[in-house]
């Protein structure tokens, strides 16, 4: 099909061009490399609850957004906060790739257990988005491997388009 | 100094307690201000005077004018840039309780922070109030309906189509689909057209809701309930009002998802199907190649933006719309 194929080689230099390195996003915190590889386990356990609602995009959203706000944020946080960081990226994920994205009163309840109040989750949205200035659509890890899988196999990744000529 | 005292001490018996302010009271002052301003003449005559004392006080920057349109995610404003004096739209989110910053909110600033383009809306800053969230975007008070309502020579409309097609190019390129694209989100400032309201679009991906275009300019393969069209729909949304600059009407005015259908269906018959249409027969043959190109009803024989702006109508300076013989 001609139309991915052309747009697939629009977006590899926009690949290039947007893409923002988060190697190093636990450099001025003071959390742990150990917690962070928890966080994502953790975060792949939560969302695979919902996982008729939410695609393997909303994952990798999170955790780049994550990442994004830990390298950008200027106060530096411990291990504890961790937990509603990553709840808050997984909130601001799910709403930017779902089509029904999954409601803050699950997030507060199902999720967190009711440790954190939902003030307390749209407090931290608000944070993230004013640190990372709204800048959250930037290329994540996904879209690098559906780049490279492109160019290995010259698939694109939505063969299922109908033919409704009839 | 002495007139500013004077011009005070009048307001402070005009609107008693105006002037004592705490950051709440501006904004419910603002509120005020712009009722009075519709009926008050000496009010707006010292209206500068207002917007001196406002732009001492900190955190206010824009004062509102007008109310411009609504919609289900907010109110769009006209207001003054009190430190520029330059006038801009304020599109005012509403943050629900329950969902924190809406998901339309957010898509549509993050898509917008990639997109820098001369004919696409600039947004210039975005800011949190009272827990409510608004853009600020430059002004312009004309879209494409309202322009097509005059006479407009075809150099310009030529103009307008190749620079609409010249943004939806670049959005496309981004791998973001519009996915609302309709005359009233085409504004024209200067024969200039520029794309706005990003709030139905999204980054591409697999798995999409269908539900998405103003129903005239919806694509055949959403009104078949697809979950999975890609950029195509947009190319249709653009066929629809490129025919729609230059028949001067909407093309297709379906009362429902079935009318539209069947209205697309008596259209488009075969692939002859200009032909046979008087209202076709003033027009160019290559504006006719470039339209029935964008009107394909299959999503994948449909041109894509960039083989559109390649398009030879576009090549040939001499080609307009309408044939001149």
């Amino acid at each position: 099909q001609q139309y991915s194929q052309y747009y697939h080689q629009e977006f590899q230099q926009s690949l290039i061009n947007e893409n923002v390195y988060l190697g190093n996003c636990l450099l001025h915190q003071k959390i742990s490399q150990s917690l962070r590889a928890k966080m994502i386990d953790w975060m792949i356990e939560v969302l695979g609850n919902y996982s008729e609602t939410t695609s393997d995009a909303t994952f990798f959203r999170s955790v780049s957004i994550m990442d994004y706000y830990l390298q950008k944020s200027i106060t530096s946080y411990s291990d504890n906060h961790l937990h509603l960081i990553g709840i808050t990226s997984m909130f601001i994920a799910t709403k930017i790739e779902d089509i029904y994205h999954i409601p803050l009163s699950d997030f507060v309840t199902r999720v967190s257990h009711n440790k954190y109040t939902a003030s307390k989750i749209k407090a931290m949205e608000q944070s993230i988005l004013e640190t990372l200035n709204f800048e959250i659509t930037f290329p994540t890890t996904l879209d690098f491997l559906h780049n490279i899988f492109y160019q290995c196999f010259s698939l694109n990744d939505n063969p299922n388009i109908q033919n409704i000529l009839e | 100094m002495n007139s500013i005292i004077q011009y005070q001490l009048y307001l402070r018996i005009e609107n008693d307690g105006v002037f004592i302010l705490s950051n709440k009271q501006i904004y419910d002052y603002q509120f005020e201000y712009n009722r009075i301003i519709c009926d008050s003449q000496i009010l707006y005559q010292i209206k500068d005077i207002i917007y001196y004392y406002m732009s001492v006080l900190e955190n206010v920057r824009y004062i509102k004018i007008q109310k411009i349109g609504e919609g289900a995610y907010g109110i769009i404003y006209k207001a003054q840039d009190v430190q520029t004096q330059e006038i801009v739209a304020l599109k005012k989110f509403k943050l629900s309780d329950y969902e924190g910053v809406p998901s339309c909110a957010l898509r549509e600033i993050s898509i917008l922070k990639q997109l820098n383009h001369p004919n696409i809306i600039k947004l210039i800053s975005q800011i949190i109030i009272n827990k409510k969230l608004h853009l600020v975007m430059n002004y312009y008070d004309k879209d494409l309906t309202e322009y097509l309502k005059f006479y407009h020579e075809e150099f310009h409309l030529k103009n307008i189509i190749y620079k609409i097609l010249l943004a939806v190019e670049f959005i496309h390129s981004r791998k973001i689909i519009h996915r609302d694209l309709q005359p009233n989100n085409i504004l024209v400032k200067n024969n200039e057209p520029v794309i706005i309201d990003f709030g139905l679009s999204r980054v591409f991906s697999p798995n999409l809701t269908p539900g998405v275009t103003q129903l005239w300019y919806r694509a055949p393969e959403l009104l078949q309930n697809c979950h999975s069209y890609d950029y195509a729909i947009d190319m249709w949304s653009l066929g629809c009002i490129i025919l729609e600059i230059a028949l001067n009407k909407p093309l297709f005015m379906g009362q429902s998802e079935i009318h539209q259908l069947l209205l697309i269906k008596n259209l488009i018959d075969g692939d002859e199907w200009f032909k046979q249409n008087s209202q076709f027969a003033k027009f160019n043959n290559l504006f006719i190649d470039l339209i029935n190109k964008l009107l394909q009803i299959d999503p994948t024989k449909r041109i894509t933006s960039k083989q559109a702006i390649q398009h030879p109508f576009f090549q040939d300076q001499f080609a307009f719309i309408y044939n001149n013989e």
